[in-house]
């Protein structure tokens, strides 16, 4: 071969490279923010597949799995939360791992639960960059066509804890609720509205050992479900 | 000639009972699903005080109550479990966990309940 045309095909070997680095690049997001999870938050935080793992398993996580991130969050909400973190589980992750047993019943013992790290401006940018491009439950998303409206606080609020039993294992205004499960009061304003309803209607789809039941709502029931949970973030 | 017919039989008999002690229910391992499922609700000891349960309008069952889970088949514990508390008529509160466990994963789940409502001091 030619020296002329050695250079000219490595030349094009390259910018192949270069084309397929980008692409990967892309794939995966910011690479700031792909080095920032690896070092800070990938001990206790997954972002693998979950399709596969186990209850066991499933209940030795110290946080929630950031697989499908990019489906689930509010981009801005997630880039402020993480410069200045506040708890959204008031058990905890697993709330099995911080119970207290006492004669008035079992309780949520604080001074076992930790604080979520928090970052820089900078960093939280670089962070919500990559964990928005994780976005393996698209097509579940797709699925779903949400538009929140209004509704009868009173109403949604019977139906909230009564008739669907949400409020079994979540709170709707703080304090108030279930500890088991995040707070839905800042629902709306956390999550995508599709996730939400997704999610609500096949929780297991999104997590195979979910703790959350399928309770086999009906796209009105699920609607009806949103705007309450829209009403109270506001 | 008898006794050929007899041996069969036997042989039968002995992998049915076999095939059947491997499907037994497994109480240890439906440990595991009360503790991830239900103790929110029913309590890390199953005495109903759970972490949620101050909270509920309606108090979740005490499972350590024997004189009254005696009275609860294993197919009424195993509805009540896959199909909800609605199912046999007591609170919507108690979720269906159909989507969460398979049949099989559920009778074991009520062979862990079985240990603690009505194996007491046996």
């Amino acid at each position: 071969m030619k020296p002329s045309r050695l250079k000219k095909n490595s030349l094009a070997l390259l910018s192949a490279t270069l084309l397929l680095s980008g692409n990967a690049f892309s794939a995966t997001g910011n690479e700031a923010g792909k080095q920032l999870f690896e070092k800070s938050c990938a001990d206790c935080h997954s972002i693998t597949s979950n399709d596969n793992i186990t209850l066991e398993q499933r209940l030795k996580e110290k946080a929630p799995t950031l697989y499908y991130a990019g489906n689930k969050f509010n981009r801005e909400w997630l880039q402020s939360w993480l410069t200045a973190p506040t708890r959204i589980r008031p058990g905890g992750h697993f709330f099995m791992d911080n119970v207290k047993v006492t004669d008035d019943g079992d309780i949520i013992d604080e001074s076992k639960l930790g604080k979520h790290i928090a970052v820089n401006a900078e960093q939280a940018k670089q962070l919500t960059g990559y964990l928005m491009a994780q976005t393996p439950k698209t097509e579940l998303i797709r699925q779903e066509k949400v538009t929140l409206g209004k509704t009868n606080r009173t109403l949604g609020e019977k139906d909230f804890h009564k008739f669907k039993g949400c409020g079994s294992c979540h709170q709707d205004e703080d304090g108030y609720g279930g500890v088991s499960g995040p707070e839905l009061y800042t629902s709306v304003k956390r999550l995508q509205p599709e996730f939400i309803a997704s999610y609500t209607k096949a929780p297991e789809k999104w997590d195979p050992k979910t703790l959350m039941p399928n309770r086999h709502l009906n796209d009105n029931s699920v609607k009806k479900l949103l705007n309450y949970l829209s009403v109270i973030s506001q | 000639m008898k006794l050929l017919q007899i041996i069969p039989l036997l042989c039968l008999l002995a992998g049915t009972g076999q095939a059947l002690a491997a499907n037994a229910p497994d109480a240890s391992k439906g440990e595991v699903f009360y503790q991830a499922y239900c103790t929110q609700c029913h309590g890390v000891n199953g005495d109903g005080w759970g972490v949620n349960a101050a909270m509920m309008d309606v108090l979740p069952k005490d499972h350590t109550e024997t004189k009254e889970m005696i009275t609860r088949t294993d197919a009424d514990i195993f509805k009540a479990i896959k199909e909800g508390g609605k199912a046999v008529s007591k609170s919507n509160l108690m979720p269906n966990w159909d989507a969460n466990m398979t049949d099989e994963e559920i009778h074991d789940l009520v062979a862990y309940v079985r240990t603690i409502c009505c194996e007491k001091g046996e």
